[in-house]
């Protein structure tokens, strides 16, 4: 469904790590996922590893007067590097990248770090405080981070959970703008920026300024429907009142202009009941999970940008800042961040990536300030995007729309949950999730009748070791003479081995250009001469595949549609696409 | 027991930055309320009042209770008169009406942490203790918009028993642990199986046996997303720390029941994690967990025996959650330390009821197989997801009434969630119309 020619593809290597039961070091590590293609062993526990990072480290991070400084900056990244590339987490990163390059996509580091500890003693650090996106690589002397092979992000929990969510083209922005008295930035420089950035695309963007960020004002902004919220203004982590524990806020204004501190519950509550999927926090230390040190009475884990991403609420991906971030940075970061979250090529993470890389180029100190480790990504999407970009609808139109879209997701993340389920329950889960088939397709099909010209892939049920047809279905409400489909179908090539296209009807000529590694094949049905196209939906093409499961387990193996082209009339005009799947029962 | 039923719904007002609260009789009404966007209820003033000078307490005094359940009644008397004091009028009228026969089930439901961690179960009114009322049952809730319906039981309650002391400083005494657990579940029908310092994958392969209830004695952690954890230890001498999708990735269907118990012999590191791992977010599908919010004062575990003692024997005659949970509590409150109001239930299943007994299941269509039980089991689940994200965003749809009746249970397979789910908008648009009937009708043929 994605509108994308050629985004970069991802395989992930996912760690988990542990803290003792108080919270504190050594720290174990796990590997949770790795590409296809890593020998099933590297999966599991990697070994105990006692930090390297200290508290000093962290305060010398923290602290805007060292920088720039690139050989403390790049002894810091080496210390985390130590901190978590064990002899067998460092064995199975090098293999993992490997497996990835092998199979032409990138590789997705993510981290999910647990717990904390209060009373932080002068040569502890907390593993949630551990400044992954620092990460140095000796050998290959590099950041991690700044590579967009390697993206750095951070998630809640082991098992990402959040599906894309459809949206129908505008996106809608707004930027919250707060300048209290006494903290004075200039704020338009990055509000100027980011409005730049997103000129070229103002027929796909919209942007609200909320300003100055009352906290009125601000649900008022929220209540319109935005997609997108981007708060620029002072965050901290500290004492808040007469409360005795510090706390990890936003500051926003009250009516005469005083900062008004809104916690991480609070901030968090405004989104309950909106249409907010992504947060982008360049406020400071909006992603510090704990205080600075400090002797407080209770342990304080409330940040604000973990807080937000927790599933409670409908947020799943926040770009927030661990460590303060100066004015020149936020408009680099911003500026570039903007630029590239719409590109069709572009995930999430590439974007941030591509802000830190920005920010090195951008600012005179380059990349030996800290300001490029401070953004973070903290997400909980299972693939690369937050949002799939619909085209837009007629009112009426866009809102049953909206609504068969989240039924379908519904049934989407309902069934995919299907590979955490229990061996013996596998009967029963698959007769189930068969039994939820047929309704998909019908709302699907209704889908399509809304989008009026559209091309959809089937929802279809597969046994491993046989051959599975997909069907692809045009749907259009005009009559004019169809002469050629144009393309791009992503699968997971560890599940599904594309054996082949079948044309059908009129569009009998069918060529494939094949990424087998990658997952990916370039499809064109054509008709040697045009034919009047009848109104309503027929099926054009077959997609086979054979059908595996690698571990064994069923599983839902999504079939991606992109950057579809129906050449109508003489013209290629751009069609709504919408995806198909095989649910893979492995049961003899 | 039947129960006049009443949901308190606490929301954090961020505009007032302050907290409302809102009651409703039924989840069903409190999803409608959500829905519609109002009512957002009146304002609960106890976090207005955080000066220790106004009676409020401040984050020092909350946490030192936190950690340590106060031995002195009094202190804690104090505290609930606070609580008592701040709710609106509504709230304390919302109490009465309760019989000994009948009694008044409070259900207790917030999204946010600074709410849940209140101590609600120490309320205490103008007649004493709110919670040790007969004619009241204070419980916590993670509401669904469908109810789970009650399981048929026959035979024992299969009970999974797992103990777990990781190797850290602050061992716990396992053998009085299990003592107390044994002591518990030896009178009434169980059949117990019990795990001593199981790793996760030990954990999975004991599960296998589908217990009906899962009881947790050991340690917690919390995240810096606030969401809270078990903690196992590994066959490396380590921690793993289990949070709510983790742990809803190995339980089976089985389980109805997780008791997440605190260890009394030794200090919880961080027993937030406990009752936090209980609030996981909805979605979740974790079972009803009864659990400890403070660390029980008594270490000789005279106030822990007594809770699980009666709690189990109360569990095993009669299936109800909630009462097995009030009586326990009223045989900890006779060991004379305040311990009595760690324990609390969060429901996450509506009802509470662990199963009916031999009564009840004259009137419940029960699944014929393995299948049907599963099918069921994610009807509702499904139903929930639907209510959820078709209540949320600035355009709601209109959900329309899907209580599946028992009798049609067994046939409305794909009827029960099909046209019976649909948004308003769908069900009324002539094509939706059409294509849904289509699909209810063949559904009737199968």
């Amino acid at each position: 469904m994605a509108e994308t020619e050629s985004m970069r593809e991802y395989d992930e290597f996912r760690l988990v790590m542990n803290p003792r039961a108080d919270g504190r070091p050594p720290w174990s590590i796990y590997v949770d996922e790795c590409p296809p293609g890593v020998p099933a062993h590297v999966i599991g526990p990697a070994g105990d590893v006692a930090p390297t990072v200290t508290p000093n480290d962290l305060a010398m991070l923290r602290d805007a007067n060292r920088w720039p400084n690139s050989v403390l900056l790049k002894e810091i990244g080496v210390r985390v590097w130590g901190s978590v590339m064990t002899g067998q987490v460092a064995s199975a990163f090098a293999q993992s990248r490997a497996a990835a390059c092998a199979r032409g996509r990138s590789l997705r580091v993510t981290l999910v770090a647990k717990g904390a500890f209060d009373q932080p003693s002068a040569n502890e650090i907390a593993l949630c405080e551990l400044p992954l996106e620092v990460l140095y690589e000796q050998g290959a002397n590099a950041y991690v981070a700044v590579s967009n092979d390697t993206p750095v992000s951070r998630r809640p929990h082991a098992r990402p959970d959040a599906s894309p969510v459809a949206i129908h083209l505008p996106l809608r922005i707004t930027v919250a703008v707060s300048t209290p008295n006494g903290f004075n930035f200039d704020a338009d420089a990055e509000l100027d920026v980011i409005r730049q950035a997103l000129d070229p695309l103002a027929d796909r963007v919209r942007i609200d300024v909320c300003r100055p960020a009352t906290r009125p004002r601000f649900r008022q902004s929220i209540e319109s429907g935005p997609h997108v919220v981007h708060f620029i203004g002072h965050g901290d982590f500290s004492l808040v009142g007469d409360e005795g524990t510090p706390v990890g806020y936003l500051g926003f204004v009250t009516d005469n202009g005083d900062l008004d501190p809104v916690d991480a519950d609070q901030f968090a509550a405004f989104f309950t009941q909106s249409d907010v999927h992504l947060v982008v926090l360049t406020a400071c230390r909006s992603a510090a999970a704990m205080p600075e040190q400090q002797p407080y009475p209770i342990t304080a884990l409330d940040g604000v940008a973990q807080r937000l991403v927790s599933g409670i609420g409908p947020v799943s991906a926040v770009v927030a800042m661990q460590f303060d971030l100066e004015q020149p940075a936020a408009v680099a970061f911003s500026g570039e961040f903007y630029k590239n979250l719409l590109e069709p090529t572009c995930s999430l993470d590439d974007a941030v990536t591509l802000a830190r890389q920005g920010m090195c180029q951008a600012l005179p100190q380059g990349a030996a300030h800290r300001a490029w480790v401070t953004p973070t990504l903290h997400w909980r999407c299972r693939g690369s995007q937050v949002f799939e970009f619909l085209p837009p609808l007629a009112p009426e139109a866009q809102r049953e729309s909206t609504e068969v879209d989240r039924m379908i997701g519904t049934y989407r993340s309902f069934i995919v949950g299907i590979d955490d389920e229990a061996p013996e329950d596998w009967p029963g889960y698959l007769k189930f999730c068969q039994k939820s088939l047929p309704p998909i397709e019908a709302l699907l099909e209704r889908r399509a009748e809304l989008a009026r010209r559209a091309v959809r892939a089937g929802w279809v049920l597969a046994k491993v070791g046989t051959r599975v047809e997909v069907p692809l279905r045009l749907h259009l409400d005009t009559t004019a003479p169809v002469s050629q489909l144009a393309l791009t179908v992503a699968f997971p090539p560890e599940r599904l081995q594309f054996v082949g296209v079948k044309g059908l009807a009129s569009l009998a000529d069918a060529t494939a250009e094949v990424d087998a590694a990658a997952g990916l094949v370039s499809l064109k049905l054509a008709s040697p001469a045009p034919v009047a196209w009848l109104v309503g939906e027929a099926e054009v093409a077959r997609l086979v595949f054979d059908v595996a499961s690698p571990d064994g387990r069923p599983s839902l193996a999504e079939v991606d549609l992109r950057s579809v082209l129906v050449t109508q009339g003489g013209a290629d005009s751009p069609s709504d696409d919408l995806d198909g799947a095989v649910l893979i029962d492995p049961l003899p | 027991m039947e129960y006049e039923d009443r949901l308190w719904q606490f929301t954090l007002d961020p505009v007032g930055g302050t907290c409302r609260v809102a009651v409703f009789d039924t989840e069903r009404e409190l999803f409608d309320a959500a829905r519609a966007g109002q009512p957002r209820g009146e304002v609960f003033r106890y976090f207005e009042s955080r000066s220790p000078a106004r009676g409020g307490w401040s984050g020092s005094r909350f946490s030192s209770w936190r950690y340590q359940a106060p031995s002195d009644p009094a202190v804690v008397e104090h505290m609930g008169r606070e609580l008592w004091e701040a709710l609106p009028k509504s709230l304390q009228a919302s109490l009465e009406g309760g019989t000994p026969l009948r009694p008044a089930r409070i259900k207790i439901a917030s999204d946010a942490r600074r709410l849940t961690d209140l101590p609600w179960e120490w309320m205490y009114g103008p007649s004493g203790w709110i919670a040790l009322d007969e004619r009241v049952r204070i419980v916590r809730s993670v509401p669904l918009r469908f109810a789970a319906r009650p399981l048929p039981l026959t035979g024992p309650i299969r009970v999974l028993v797992c103990i777990s002391n990781p190797k850290d400083e602050r061992m716990m005494d396992s053998g009085r642990e299990i003592a107390v657990l044994d002591q518990a579940l030896a009178r009434g029908s169980f059949d117990c199986t019990r795990l001593v310092d199981p790793t996760l994958q030990q954990l999975q392969d004991a599960l296998r046996a589908r217990p009906l209830v899962l009881h947790y004695v050991g340690h917690a952690g919390v995240n810096p997303d606030e969401s809270g954890n078990l903690i196992l230890p590994t066959d490396r001498g380590t921690t793993y720390w289990v949070d709510g999708p983790a742990l809803v990735n190995a339980i089976p269907a089985s389980v109805h029941l997780l008791c997440a118990a605190t260890c009394f012999s030794a200090l919880n590191y961080d027993v937030r994690g406990l009752s936090r791992f209980a609030f996981a977010p909805p979605d979740l599908a974790l079972p009803t967990v009864v659990t400890n919010q403070s660390q029980p004062a008594d270490q000789g575990g005279g106030s822990s025996a007594a809770f699980w003692e009666t709690f189990y024997a109360q569990l095993a005659e009669t299936g109800d959650i909630v009462e097995a949970t009030h009586e326990g509590r009223r045989a900890a409150f006779t060991t004379t330390t305040a311990d009595w109001g760690s324990w609390l239930a969060v429901l996450r299943d509506n009802t509470g009821r662990l199963f009916l007994p031999p009564s009840g299941l004259e009137s419940l269509a029960l699944p014929e197989s393995r299948d049907d039980e599963i099918a069921q089991r994610l009807r509702r689940q499904l139903a929930n997801d639907f209510a959820r994200s078709l209540s949320s965003g600035s355009e709601p749809g209109e959900v329309a009434d899907m209580e599946i009746p028992a009798s049609d249970m067994k046939s409305s397979r794909l009827r029960g969630w099909s046209m019976k789910r649909m948004p308003t908008s769908l069900a009324h648009g002539s094509r939706a119309r059409e294509l849904m009937d289509s699909l209810v009708d063949r559904s009737r043929d199968e």
